[in-house]
């Protein structure tokens, strides 16, 4: 019997050890001197969540600022608002639906992969409104200034489908949600639409008026400057924290470096027969591009020349550096001698002074950024030299993502708004940022849980 | 004997504070019978049943019946996995229960001296599947690993003191690896890549066995290794159509992995007429696994891997004893240190190795004369161990490997019926 009951002791710790858990618990995340009840993120495009073309609700549901809100709903934030659209194909100001890649048959009857409108048009996503506070204020199109414009909403339909009143301001629609913490990452279509539209508008200058600023120029210094100074300064007026996130250089984004300078490849005799052209044309042997056999640099127009060279005779092959965008016409370069036969119009490239301009521009609104976030302490985020580091590969969890177009999994079909992996990209940089400033131990997501760009 | 198990149950109780638990090092299974692995796994100097055909042939010499025996484990392991800090993430596996087993049979050949027997055994063996969508599903999602060795032996009877034998091992092996691939599909489903193989390899297993005294016996063992070479398994990939061309249908691939050769010595003492101890080392030659390579027929470019693995050889140590409670029952309680072979830097989803000290007890229960019951339980301790990016970084390995800490549960039961006629 004392045996027994010996025996019934050992069997007893045998079983309570194989109940035994292992000892990694879980941790919980902790906001350290930021308080995230209410997070309010302000911005444009890449804020709103805007992928692909279009603003669609797959893009908003994994927009940067709800994947951080989810994050920081682990350590104490609360509920974050979403001027959702119907689930759908989405619409941009355009009224163009989301692109997504589709399997089409070349000339040749060899399947390629390239983005294409999901449906003939956008969805209607802007008649229906959406009544506030809303927490994510990203307004696709705005610019630094536009962010305090009274009225915005009448002239960009992004922020009529949400404004609280017709006169109301960007700014003043997200103080209404009473932010306690807000990210800012605006002045990349301060930018970008000079660089999108080929630096066809307004270069980089100190002094100008906003009311003046069309939609393919550079914003002027002091707009921007005194732009960001408001807005910080209303943002820690309210004794809100926040983060300050900084711009992307256009080299990082394959908008821009998709299409190779020199993507020209030629034999030898379709130089000779190129060069033989432009002489039958009657071009001046000084003005015939020198072809060669392999590749060579696209012809592209460059009105900026020397006044004595005639207009017809302005454009020349370009150079290394010089960035042809991924709105150009590919097919007509495929198939028409569009950068060979006729130069490549300037609306599609930036040449070497227009990304001096745009080079000069981020250079100038990152430090201003920096400066205001330093100004007011908030965390300033370095989203441009991860972007930058992104360009070589980054390894993520036994994937590597780059930004490249389409395969690197980071930028979405238009090749400039992200994919929901580099919407968590961004998100983690962010925590980075928040934690380090604000000593929050916000946990980071894991990338493999969003999609790249989907295949069909 | 009443207060060293209040003891023992106590200390039980703050490893289980302590520490966690985790299987046999590498992709090893020492659970080769169900009365060793009571006594942490001891008896390559002490032949306690036909067991011994795979732990030590030598042994088998000494057995002066005929026998079968039969027995089987259960596996219940659980692997954690935490993400650095200050990620909330964690992860577990849901694997599958696997039940290794062992069946040995022996005959005492007309020629004198001469032991024949035959073991049917599985010494590795890897089931590991993890939850659905974890971190890591780019490396592994899921594994299957089986091995098993028919070994038909031969033991004899040098003198009154010496026995030596000899099996030769034919080898069965499986393989079945899942993994997601990072490419994202506009239909709803997860794009992945299963590779399923098969193969067959030979080796052998010698071994040693004498008495110094009436009360000290020893032997030693080798076990060759055996490489399981995979050629033209089924590469199956379940993609989006338009990447057919970067993962094209009805792929194959060739891969190898060894199954790492063993050396053990032991020593076997009977203390008195009803307590005998074991001390045993094993030196598991782990060396041999220096990659895990997969080549693929089509796309090779694309899709070759190679995974560094640069494994260490590594002793395992080893106590265990045997009481006569009874006439017809015996308790049994060992333990024993396995070091892990594994680096930093090379830990994988399919082994997340780790420094291991197992605590094992069972008894063994006569039925009738002739039959014999025996049931033990394993339980293996460990620490949780952490892989840095800076380790995987210094070898190297950075992007192939998950970055963390692991920690792993498991405890064995185990059951074998043995009859001598």
């Amino acid at each position: 019997m004392k045996r027994l009951s010996q025996l019934s002791l050992f069997a007893l710790a045998i079983l309570v050890l194989a109940q035994c858990e292992p000892t990694l618990n879980e941790r919980t995340p902790d906001s350290g001197q930021a308080d995230f009840n209410s997070y309010v993120a302000i911005g444009n495009s890449l804020t709103a969540g805007y992928a692909d073309n279009a603003l669609h609700r797959d893009g908003q549901l994994n927009s940067f600022p709800n994947i951080l809100a989810g994050q920081m709903k682990e350590a104490g934030g609360g509920d974050f608002f979403q001027p959702l659209v119907n689930p759908g194909v989405g619409s941009n100001a355009d009224d163009q639906a989301r692109l997504v890649l589709r399997m089409t048959m070349g000339p040749d009857g060899t399947p390629t992969l390239a983005p294409a409108p999901a449906a003939e048009s956008g969805q209607d996503i802007f008649s229906r409104t959406v009544e506030g506070p809303i927490n994510n204020m990203g307004i696709p199109g705005a610019r630094s200034f536009h962010l305090l414009a009274p009225g915005y909403g009448n002239l960009n339909p992004f922020f009529g489908r949400m404004m609280s009143d017709p006169m109301a301001t960007v700014l003043g629609d997200a103080m209404m949600a009473e932010p306690t913490f807000f990210t800012l990452w605006i002045g990349n279509n301060d930018v970008l639409g000079y660089a999108t539209s080929g630096g066809t508008g307004q270069g980089f200058a100190e002094m100008g008026d906003p009311a003046a600023v069309a939609g393919n120029d550079i914003t002027p210094m002091n707009v921007f400057s005194g732009s960001i100074d408001a807005i910080a300064g209303t943002l820690a007026g309210s004794g809100a924290r926040g983060a300050v996130i900084n711009l992307p250089n256009v080299t990082s984004i394959p908008f821009f470096t998709t299409v190779p300078w020199n993507g020209l490849v030629l034999s030898a005799e379709q130089a000779q027969q190129l060069r033989a052209g432009y002489a039958a044309q009657g071009v001046p042997e000084q003005f015939i591009p020198d072809f060669q056999p392999g590749q060579n640099g696209f012809i592209i127009a460059d009105p900026d020349m020397p006044d004595a060279v005639p207009p017809q005779l302005r454009f020349r092959m370009a150079q290394e550096g010089e960035l042809i965008l991924l709105s150009v016409p590919q097919n007509q370069i495929r198939e028409e001698g569009l950068g060979s036969i006729t130069p490549i119009p300037d609306q599609y490239t930036l040449r070497g002074a227009q990304i001096q301009e745009v080079r000069q521009a981020t250079d100038a609104f990152n430090t201003k950024l920096q400066e205001a976030a330093n100004e007011y302490n908030f965390a300033f985020v370095d989203v441009n030299s991860v972007l930058e580091a992104a360009k070589s590969g980054l390894v993520f969890e036994g994937t590597l993502l780059t930004t490249s177009f389409v395969q690197g999994g980071v930028f979405s079909l238009d090749g400039v708004h992200l994919t929901p992996r580099g919407s968590a990209v961004v998100a983690n940089v962010i925590v980075e940022g928040i934690n380090a400033r604000y000593g929050s131990t916000l946990s980071p997501v894991n990338i493999s849980a969003y999609d790249g760009v989907q295949f069909p | 004997m009443k207060k060293s198990l209040t003891v023992i149950t106590a200390s039980l109780l703050v490893l289980c504070f302590a520490a966690s638990t985790v299987l046999a090092g590498g992709y090893q299974l020492n659970l080769l019978g169900q009365r060793q692995i009571a006594m942490g796994h001891t008896g390559v100097g002490m032949p306690l049943d036909i067991a011994t055909i795979s732990l030590n042939p030598g042994g088998l010499a000494t057995i002066d019946h005929n026998a079968i025996l039969l027995g089987s484990s259960a596996t219940f392991i659980s692997t954690h996995y935490r993400a650095p800090a200050p990620s909330s993430y964690v992860a577990k596996t849901d694997s599958p229960t696997r039940t290794p087993f062992s069946i040995y049979a022996s005959y005492v050949t007309p020629v004198e001296n001469l032991r024949a027997g035959i073991g049917i055994y599985t010494p590795y063996g890897n089931a590991l599947r993890w939850e659905e969508g974890w971190k890591y599903r780019f490396l592994l999602s899921e594994i299957s690993l089986t091995a098993i060795f028919v070994q038909p032996t031969l033991s004899y009877r040098i003198s009154d003191r010496i026995g030596v034998g000899a099996g030769f091992i034919f080898a069965y092996g499986a393989v079945n690896v899942q993994r997601d691939l990072p490419v994202d599909a506009q239909d709803d489903f997860t794009p992945m890549v299963e590779l399923d193989g098969t193969t067959t390899a030979i080796g052998f297993n010698v071994g040693v066995h004498g008495k110094i005294t009436d009360q000290i016996s020893f032997g030693a063992a080798y076990r060759s290794q055996i490489d399981m070479e995979i050629s033209g398994g089924d590469a199956d990939f379940t993609v989006p159509t338009s990447l057919g061309g970067t993962f094209p249908e009805g792929n194959r691939f060739d891969a190898a992995l060894p199954l790492p050769a063993v050396l053990s010595f032991g020593l076997g003492f009977m203390a008195t007429d009803d307590l005998r101890l074991n001390l045993d080392a094993n030196l598991t030659f782990w060396s041999a696994y220096e990659n895990l390579n997969f080549e693929f027929e089509q796309n090779p470019e694309t899709l070759n891997s190679i995974g560094p693995r640069n494994y260490n050889d590594r002793w395992i140590f080893r106590v265990g004893g045997e009481y006569d409670a009874t006439d017809r029952l015996q308790l049994r309680l060992g333990s024993y240190y396995d070091p892990s072979p594994v680096d930093e830097g090379y830990l994988t989803p399919e082994t997340p190795d780790l420094d291991r000290i197992g605590i094992s007890g069972g008894f063994g229960f006569a039925i009738t004369p002739q039959t014999d019951l025996n049931a033990s339980v394993l339980l293996v301790l460990s620490t949780p161990r952490e892989q840095t990016a800076q380790d995987a970084m210094d070898v190297g390995t950075f992007g192939t490997v998950p970055v963390g800490e692991f920690v792993t549960r498991a405890w064995i039961p185990g059951f074998s019926i043995s009859h001598r006629f």
